[in-house]
């Protein structure tokens, strides 16, 4: 049995993260969410991902984890996490679906959470350029980390690193690129999408 | 090829359909086996053909063999167990086993990533919906909700674009020249490039704070209509019909067979040190182990075959009801 578990690294980290994904899900699930924090969820998902439709034809610089970032700044941990992996579910709907979207789903998710965890409550204090700083780094770490495994997991299934380090230098430009773009919109637009995001909450009385 | 594809193997039931994937799928990455590797990738590219027609294949292919080939590579490239050395490059051997490896894992990529391109056409965005809207109800509103806001936001942005153009404030994101065919874009607008990322700020700010506030709004009105209360029922666009229940009943008979000889080892493959097929279950007899290693083939060509199969007998369905006309 642990043989088993060894030998099949993709299938079983595949699992581990649809079983992440699927504690997730139960747990929103539980919580059973109002009407107007479900909507509030479902627009920053649309706003991440038209802006990614927006800027289909430039490979990498898209603001779609931007406004993940900034959604989970505003909103907290928990609904930075549902933002950005279901922007990544929400996305490949238009850009297609592939072994690729749980993978997404997750790396998504977890920036969105570790931007919600740094900053929501003011923990750190939101100033424009460490923003942009933080969420620049966490793309490149994060998202590339977890997107580079899932493809040095499906090009060579058992992972060891002498067949992997290709894999990981060759992701090197494509994430340091998205995390560069990421960084740009968010001290552009950053703080002007957290206003808006706030000036709404305040009018409507959300929490 | 029509778009909007909905006969033969797409129109099972969504719940029969997105199982069938994930076992297919799932048994394709899972095992590195020859014989069930040809018959994945034999029965995605047939069903890719019939899917998406012949140009929109051979299109796909032209990406995929490229990435095949880079996968097949890097095994032998990097990894140096194996029995058989067959050459050296750059002072390191390379070996036969690894080679095999190596191109047993592009097939795993290629049947996956074709068994993918299928999903996307059968398993539409409704039909996910469907199915997950009844385990996940609040994720696949909010999903499908979001789906539905992207045109609406995209329709509504330039809507706000020509607004502010009309007050005179022009925006990066406009792409049409205001001074007309008269002035390019780099005399009208070299000097304004501050004033025109000043303008798209206004515009991306109003298109955030209409999306927020008439979202709310509708939040409102679904709650003023009860939703989420107790009792209230759900339109099902889908049906299990008894052709369903057929079909999962002969998927569900292929998947035991080839699950039983997969978690038996009767069926198996082991490539490094050297390549060495079906060897567990060493105690069975040799007829026993031949009768299960047949049937395991035969079961997995069938369910790989049997979208094609659906597919053909819808084709020559409409052939004989368009000949009796």
């Amino acid at each position: 049995m642990i043989a088993f578990f060894t030998r099949h690294y993709y299938v079983v980290s595949l699992i581990l993260v649809a079983l992440a994904l699927g504690l997730f899900a139960l747990d929103f699930e539980r919580r059973r969410p109002r009407t107007r924090e479900l909507v509030l969820v479902a627009v920053l998902v649309a706003l991440a991902v038209a802006s990614r439709a927006a800027f289909f034809m430039v490979p990498q610089v898209k603001p779609v984890m931007a406004v993940v970032i900034v959604a989970g700044i505003a909103l907290g941990a928990r609904n930075g996490f549902t933002i950005g992996a279901l922007t990544a579910l929400a996305s490949n709907f238009i850009f297609g679906q592939g072994p690729w979207t749980p993978w997404q789903m997750l790396a998504f998710g977890l920036v969105g959470c570790l931007a919600g965890a740094l900053f929501a409550k003011n923990r750190l204090p939101r100033n424009r350029w460490l923003v942009a700083a933080v969420g620049g780094v966490a793309t490149f770490v994060l998202y590339g980390l977890i997107v580079d495994t899932s493809s040095a997991l499906l090009f060579t299934q058992n992972l060891n690193w002498q067949t992997a380090w290709p894999i990981y230098v060759a992701g090197v430009p494509f994430n340091a690129i998205f995390a560069a773009s990421t960084a740009v919109f968010l001290a552009l637009f950053g703080p002007m999408l957290e206003g808006a995001l706030t000036r709404v909450r305040k009018k409507y009385g959300l929490r | 090829m029509p778009a909007d594809h909905s006969g033969g193997f797409a129109s099972l039931h969504p719940a029969v359909s997105i199982g069938y994937f994930v076992l297919v799928i799932g048994v394709s990455v899972f095992v590195p086996h020859p014989v069930l590797l040809a018959c994945s990738v034999l029965g995605a590219l047939v069903l890719c053909l019939q899917l998406r027609g012949g140009r929109s294949t051979l299109r796909l292919l032209a990406g995929l063999v490229p990435l095949a080939l880079i996968a097949a590579a890097i095994n032998p490239l990097f990894n140096h167990q194996g029995v058989t050395i067959i050459g050296q490059i750059g002072g390191n051997p390379v070996t036969r086993e690894a080679l095999l490896y190596g191109a047993a894992l592009a097939c795993m990529l290629v049947a996956m990533l074709l068994w993918f391109t299928c999903y996307n056409v059968v398993v539409t965005t409704e039909k996910f919906l469907a199915v997950f809207g009844r385990i996940i109800p609040s994720l696949a509103l909010t999903v499908s909700m979001a789906l539905r806001f992207v045109p609406r936001y995209l329709r509504q942005l330039k809507a706000i674009t020509a607004a502010q153009r009309g007050l005179g404030r022009n925006s990066a994101s406009v792409t049409d020249s205001p001074g007309g065919d008269k002035y390019p874009w780099g005399v009208c607008h070299a000097a304004n490039l501050l004033n025109r990322l000043r303008n798209s700020f206004a515009v991306l700010s109003i298109l955030t704070s209409w999306a927020l506030e008439s979202a709310l709004d509708t939040a409102d009105s679904m709650h003023a209509r009860g939703y989420g209360l107790p009792g209230r029922s759900a339109y099902r666009p889908f049906r299990f019909t008894a052709r369903d229940a057929g079909a999962l009943a002969l998927i569900l008979t292929c998947a035991a067979v080839v699950i039983v000889a997969l978690t038996s080892g009767v069926v198996s493959a082991q490539y490094l040190p050297s390549l060495q097929l079906n060897l567990g279950a060493a105690g069975l007899p040799a007829n026993a182990r031949n009768l299960l290693i047949a049937c395991a083939y035969g079961a997995f060509g069938l369910l790989c075959l049997l979208p094609v199969l659906f597919e053909l007998q819808e084709e020559v369905a409409w052939r004989i009801s368009r000949s009796t006309i």
